[in-house]
């Protein structure tokens, strides 16, 4: 398969071959657009830098051969979060600051399983944990006042159960 | 070349919705690097809270975070509820016994409370959800500002209320600030009058554009007052403000499972003029129904209600005491029916001659897949238990002759409930022939197919294929 470039945000050109790229259906569609006459030319992400761009390309990688996602977003085959396959759970063991940058990659590069597998990630992070616990998780400021707090606890108590 | 992609990357860029940052905390709008989770865009929040993993409880607690997730947060937590109007005891007990009544239901209420704890099946406690969303609808407490509820199960019953009967409003009021309900189940416990409960049911038709899902309960005659027929004036002025909510599947739960209502058709007719303008796009139909006031007298009958008219209608579901002699069918009108593709009924046809169905099958022109439900109550021994050995063919013969009153008919699927399980049987007709296909198919591990081929009687080879689905817990139909 031929190879070919893609330019990531500080202009770091990244080579990768088509098959590989073609994970992304923003690439996938871009390439269709523009056929052979840019051959050569990198492709810009401008979005996406060389640490993060790498990382979703080793990914695109080791998915090459996987089978394309069904059209139906919300069909069964959406796996749950317990079903992250284990190569994904490791790859996914990177500082948050990575995670979320993947995530909006994953999300801009139109790569569907990566965001799944991204946001069940997060999923799992956030699941049988309190909202203090949340909090502490990922660094989110508390900005309710403590009247504010009480009231959406109260709110919400009926969740509780749930 | 790379001006080019550049260009296009830029034209692929697809912007996500603003997050935090970018709405408005940084007035120079140069947003903030991204460090984690607040930065993420709300469409993929949504997509994190989208995850079958997380449960009610977790989207709340993440709610609980800040200001920002609680706004993201709460529309998928309260975009669907089920409000279990509770049955009112002391409103209850007053109309039955007057004042004395209102007496007696505080004089028990203390005694009630006591035996609920010693039996562990529930305490007075608020309802927690009616509470959450009362708050946050900030509508007033008409229903429960002098009440507390005993749950059991999924069962809400309100055990003190001294508050307004009320005509709807309360009831109303609980769905008005949630403009984006897409399903709503109104299961109506005897709080609300039978003009009350059509008034909120209009309500919800002229405030719920995206409503897609409508399932109304009503146990028609659980009090005597409940008999009265509604004052349809002010159900009918609701309605004068346009009828916005254009449900694709309605489903109509009426009286009780084992006892037939003491209301009748003329209700029904009721909430027939209460849905008219709301049934246009409906696929699907389910009505459940039980009736004792049948009369054949009754306009409803005799077709002359002003039937409901759903020219997208695909599936009936018509699960009515009676069927098809009681005909609540006629409840929707004769084109629609005739465009229905699938339809489900109740019928005993073990103990009736399938003439009866035929009669009003024959309405049913363009259907496609006819499944019949045989009650419980069969008497034929040749189904019950060991004898159901070989299969009815009683029953294959009369339901292959369906096929001669409807000519696009594929499949009739026929099921009959005992006591020991259910069994049922399919056949399947080839397009364009009338020869039904008799293919036999079980579901019990050690029974083989060749077993039951073996067993079929001789009168049923005129059947090419098709199926026999035994689908029982009990030994007695490994026979099959």
């Amino acid at each position: 398969m031929a190879p070919m470039k893609l330019l990531s945000s500080d202009n770091v050109e990244i080579e990768v071959e088509k098959e590989v790229a073609e994970r992304s259906v923003l690439i996938k569609n871009m390439l269709e657009d523009v056929g052979d006459t840019t051959v050569g030319a990198p492709i810009p992400i401008p979005n996406v830098n060389e640490g993060v761009l790498r990382k979703v390309i080793e990914w695109c990688e080791h998915h090459r051969n996987d089978p394309p996602q069904p059209a139906d977003e919300d069909s069964d085959s959406r796996k749950k979060s317990t079903d992250i396959e284990e190569w994904d759970q490791k790859f996914m063991q990177v500082d948050q600051e990575m995670l979320f940058e993947i995530i909006l990659a994953a999300n801009y590069l139109d790569i569907k399983p990566l965001l799944d597998v991204g946001c069940k990630t997060v999923a799992n992070m956030i699941k049988g944990k309190s909202p203090e616990e949340i909090r502490k998780t990922f660094n989110i400021q508390n900005d309710f006042t403590p009247e504010e707090e009480d009231q959406i606890r109260r709110e919400n108590e009926w969740a509780e159960d749930r | 070349m790379a001006m080019i992609l550049a260009r296009l990357s830029s034209r692929y860029w697809a912007p996500t919705l603003p997050t935090q940052a970018e709405m408005g905390s940084d007035p120079k709008g140069a947003s903030p690097p991204l460090r984690g989770i607040t930065g993420l865009p709300t469409e993929l929040i949504l997509q994190i809270l989208g995850d079958r993993e997380l449960s009610t409880r977790d989207m709340a607690s993440f709610a609980a975070t800040c200001r920002r997730f609680k706004i993201v947060t709460h529309p998928l937590l309260y975009r669907r509820f089920d409000w279990i109007a509770p049955l009112s005891t002391a409103s209850l007990l007053e109309r039955w016994f007057g004042p004395l009544g209102m007496l007696l239901e505080a004089l028990l209420e203390p005694l009630m409370g006591a035996i609920y704890a010693t039996f562990g099946i529930g305490g007075i406690q608020p309802d927690k959800k009616s509470i959450a969303f009362e708050r946050e609808a900030r509508f007033v407490r008409e229903m429960s500002v002098l009440s507390g509820y005993q749950f059991y199960m999924d069962y809400g019953m309100l055990i003190r209320y001294y508050g307004p009967r009320g005509e709807g409003d309360c009831v109303s009021n609980l769905f008005h600030p949630f403009e984006n309900l897409t399903n709503i189940e109104l299961d109506e416990r005897a709080a609300l009058s039978w003009t009350g409960y059509l008034t909120v049911v209009a309500e919800i038709l002229v405030t719920k554009p995206k409503l897609e899902e409508l399932t109304l309960r009503h146990r028609l005659g659980l009090q005597p007052a409940d008999r009265i027929m509604a004052d349809m004036l002010p159900v009918r002025k609701i309605l004068a403000r346009e009828v916005v909510a254009k449900p694709k599947t309605l489903s109509i739960i009426l009286g009780r499972r084992f006892e037939g209502s003491e209301m009748g058709y003329r209700h029904f007719e009721q909430l027939m003029e209460t849905l008219a303008g709301a049934v246009a796009e409906v696929v699907t139909f389910q009505l459940f129904a039980s009736y004792s006031n049948l009369d054949e007298n009754d306009t409803l009958l005799k077709g002359m209600s002003g039937p409901w008219v759903m020219p997208k209608l695909h599936t009936a579901l018509l699960h009515v005491h009676g069927f098809p002699t009681a005909v609540p069918v006629r409840s929707v009108a004769a084109e629609t029916v005739v465009a229905v593709k699938k339809l489900q009924v109740v019928c005993d046809i073990v103990n009736n001659d399938l003439e009866v169905v035929k009669a009003n099958l024959s309405m049913f022109q363009g259907l496609e897949e006819l499944e019949i439900w045989n009650p419980m109550w069969a008497v034929d021994w040749e189904y019950f238990g060991i004898k159901v050995r070989p299969p009815g063919q009683k029953i294959v013969e009369r339901l292959s002759t369906v096929k001669d009153l409807l000519p696009n008919l594929k499949v009739v699927r026929w099921a009959l409930r005992q006591q020991d399980g259910i069994t049922t049987y399919t056949l399947e007709f080839p397009a364009g022939s009338p020869d039904s296909v008799l293919n036999v198919v079980l579901v019990e591990e050690d029974s083989p197919r060749e077993k039951l081929l073996e067993s079929l009687p001789e009168r049923l080879r005129y059947i090419k294929q098709g199926y026999i689905l035994a689908n029982s817990h009990s030994p007695h139909s490994y026979y099959l």
